[in-house]
């Protein structure tokens, strides 16, 4: 390819996400007659999002050496329930309690893919449906509410905050340091990374320690968010990931594509979308065609056909 | 050239998209956008006249789908209700965690919903969707669930604005199916719960078990359905049961829904044990009446989608600026019981079949104060409680 054409195919692959998300802000704007432009809903949009752009951020290192993870709704969930257990002992356990699950289940996750060199797409969705039977087991027998320590934590400020810390140090990680180029150069190149003396077992450890560590946190600010966890807390989480990194312009086989902007982008068009199609009164039964038509036409442009391996 | 071909795919299912955004927008625009018609100014020595209808509302509701046997009526009676007392009525489904209602209850404050109708998943996020409500200045009402936790009920009891809810009494209905299969012959039971942690079915099987510690049938088989089962479950479930027991001639289940009970009858077809082996369950299959000739169903608790009406009826009052108390209004409501292919042809002929509405349009406006100013939350009781299927077969013939 030549350099004239690698610099186009580069710049136009970079402002896709961008002008997918100009394109998503403006047709609602049209259809709703701006409404959606106020600013009491562009802070809605903002704090819908908080969640789905925490949880992103750190799935963003795991896709970048090429691994999908289905055990993230499943994960935050038991996550979330153990920290409810843990509140109940007394409430400043809940944070780490939560936190400490998260990452527990990811490391496992990453443990088990490697040990056993069973795909990570196959080792977490047995640990999906693990960690969604630890979920009903817990909420089956107790019932598991948040602290009355933390009802007052509910407030914009806390999720934006919280957002803007996870963003800053996931791109700083992603883009400055090993954590981030190793997981892109294993997912580009596996055995290329490997000649290359990177020690790949270990970088995607710890792309999941982050992985982990985002979910914890999304785990408790869903938490604070709902007030309480249920057996179908969670639920859905991982495909909600999975669309925005695609809308965002990130190809799920990983690689150079990865990046931060694209998984906060991602989250943003679809949490947009989500809004638009409701403030414009779009049934429920069309909202799904929808979404899939866009996720579709999103992976045909960012699947990076030359790895063309979803399974790694 | 690549690149060009991938832009013209995302550009076509843009357009696509865009085009079907357009042919699905309800939009409807607001009373102060539209202009009236055929409307002229008063002449100064007339008094202005009496509305004639209420002011147009619209209402979201969020609800677990609109496509199962329940929901799917659910919707058809509250569109129709809807039409009566002119309120434009919304859904979002699909949401099956708490977040995502308060997401659905935030998006609907956003497209200027003046009231917001819930089916709630757990009694902790009841709060967090109310305070939705409370922030935006709407009221709120609830369908299918009461409030459990008392803290929670002690704080919604005084909350300004929570209407109130309806329920049935879900624990005494699945003891009453429970009665109605042993009485039917079905004396050694298999048990197909739903996933723990959703209230209502918890409750139902709180009363299948009360009946079964008191010995009106026997336990020999249990089975707990995942979390988002789809009817195959019921069928490895029903297989199951009727192939490793041989003494069982009766299933019971908590839920029928999503293909569920048909699954269940099919597969009692399937292995021969027709005659043999009866059902009860929640919900209604869709070959109901079949399954009632062919003595497989023996029991259905049912006709409940009138639940979300009352709650409907509680809210159009209060949009219409007459709200039926100054507390939250709690209504109890009736199981419909079918016990027989009688019972199931009456139940699909005058309660629940297609283009059928168990009240007019005329007696939904005779359920508001702006149509009947003497109505009350005890009259609204009082109808909730005729809801039997002997009093609309009294009511109809």
């Amino acid at each position: 390819m030549s350099p004239k054409r690698m610099t186009q195919k580069f710049n136009l692959q970079s402002i896709i996400p961008f002008l997918g998300l100009v394109f998503v802000i403006v047709l609602f704007a049209v259809l709703t007659n701006g409404r959606n432009l106020s600013l009491s809903n562009i802070n809605r949009i903002i704090l819908q999002s908080v969640l789905l752009i925490i949880g992103s951020v750190g799935a963003a290192f795991t896709i970048a050496h090429g691994s999908l993870n289905f055990s993230l709704g499943g994960v935050l969930g038991m996550s979330v329930a153990i920290g409810g257990l843990a509140g109940m002992i007394h409430p400043i356990l809940t944070i780490p309690a939560i936190l400490i699950a998260a990452v527990l289940g990811e490391v496992l996750v990453a443990s088990l893919h490697i040990a056993l060199k069973i795909p990570a797409i196959i080792v977490s969705l047995a640990m999906m449906f693990i960690t969604k039977g630890i979920l009903v087991g817990i909420t089956q027998t107790v019932s598991v509410g948040l602290s009355s320590s933390y009802i007052a934590w509910d407030t914009p400020a806390l999720y934006f905050s919280v957002l803007l810390c996870v963003v800053v140090i996931g791109y700083v990680l992603f883009q400055f340091t090993k954590i981030g180029k190793y997981n892109k150069a294993i997912g580009a190149n596996f055995t290329a990374a490997k000649t290359s003396g990177v020690p790949v077992n270990k970088y995607k450890i710890l792309a999941f320690i982050v992985s982990g560590f985002t979910l914890g946190i999304s785990a408790f600010l869903n938490f604070v968010r709902t007030g309480g966890v249920s057996a179908t807390t969670g639920s859905g989480y991982e495909i909600n990931v999975l669309i925005a990194l695609v809308l965002g312009g990130i190809s799920i086989t990983g690689g150079t594509s990865v990046k931060i902007r694209g998984a906060v982008i991602g989250c943003l068009i679809l949490t947009i979308l989500e809004n638009g199609l409701v403030m414009i009164g779009v049934q429920p039964a069309m909202m799904g065609l929808i979404k899939g038509i866009i996720f579709l036409a999103s992976i045909a442009l960012s699947y990076d056909r030359r790895n063309g391996q979803v399974i790694t | 050239m690549k690149t060009t071909r991938r832009i013209g795919v995302l550009l076509l299912a843009v357009f696509m998209g865009f085009g079907l955004l357009i042919g699905c927008s309800n939009q409807q625009p607001s009373a102060s956008e539209t202009p009236s018609e055929n409307v002229s100014p008063p002449a100064e020595s007339e008094a202005p006249a009496e509305p004639t209808q209420p002011e147009r509302k619209k209402v979201g509701v969020i609800i677990w789908s609109t496509d199962d046997g329940l929901s799917s009526a659910v919707k058809r009676i509250l569109d129709y209700a809807g039409e009566a007392l002119n309120i434009e009525v919304q859904y979002k489904t699909g949401d099956f965690d708490t977040e995502a209602q308060v997401k659905a209850a935030e998006n609907f404050v956003a497209a200027g919903v003046d009231g917001i109708l819930c089916v709630p998943l757990i009694d902790s996020g009841i709060p967090k969707i109310y305070q939705v409500c409370e922030d935006a200045q709407i009221p709120y009402v609830q369908a299918f669930r009461r409030i459990d936790d008392p803290d929670n009920a002690a704080m919604m009891e005084t909350a300004p604005y929570f209407l109130g809810y309806t329920v049935e009494n879900e624990e005494k209905a699945g003891y009453d199916l429970l009665q109605i299969l042993a009485d039917a012959g079905g004396t050694t039971v298999g048990c197909i719960y739903n996933a723990p942690g959703s209230s209502f079915a918890d409750r139902r099987k709180a009363g299948i078990e009360k009946g079964l510690s008191e010995g009106i049938a026997e336990k020999v088989a249990e089975f707990t359905l995942p979390l988002s089962p789809t009817s195959e479950a019921w069928v490895e479930s029903t297989n199951n049961f009727i192939n490793t027991y041989p003494e069982l001639n009766g299933i019971i289940m908590t839920s029928g829904s999503v293909g569920g009970a048909e699954a269940s009858i099919a597969t009692i077809m399937k292995n021969n044990a027709v005659g043999k082996v009866k059902m009860v369950t929640f919900d209604q299959p869709a070959n109901s009446e079949e399954a009632f000739e062919q003595g497989i169903l023996v029991g259905l608790a049912t006709g409940t989608y009138t639940d979300a009406l009352y709650s409907f009826i509680i809210m159009a009052n209060a949009l219409q600026g007459n709200p039926l108390s100054d507390e939250p209004v709690k209504i109890d409501a009736n199981y419909i019981y079918i016990k027989n292919l009688e019972d199931a042809s009456n139940y699909k002929e005058y309660i629940d079949g297609e283009g059928v509405y168990p009240y007019t349009q005329e007696e939904i406006q005779q359920m508001t104060k702006f149509y009947n100013p003497d109505f009350t939350a005890e009259d609204l009781q009082e109808i909730a409680s005729q809801w039997t299927m002997e009093d609309i077969l009294a009511k109809v013939k």
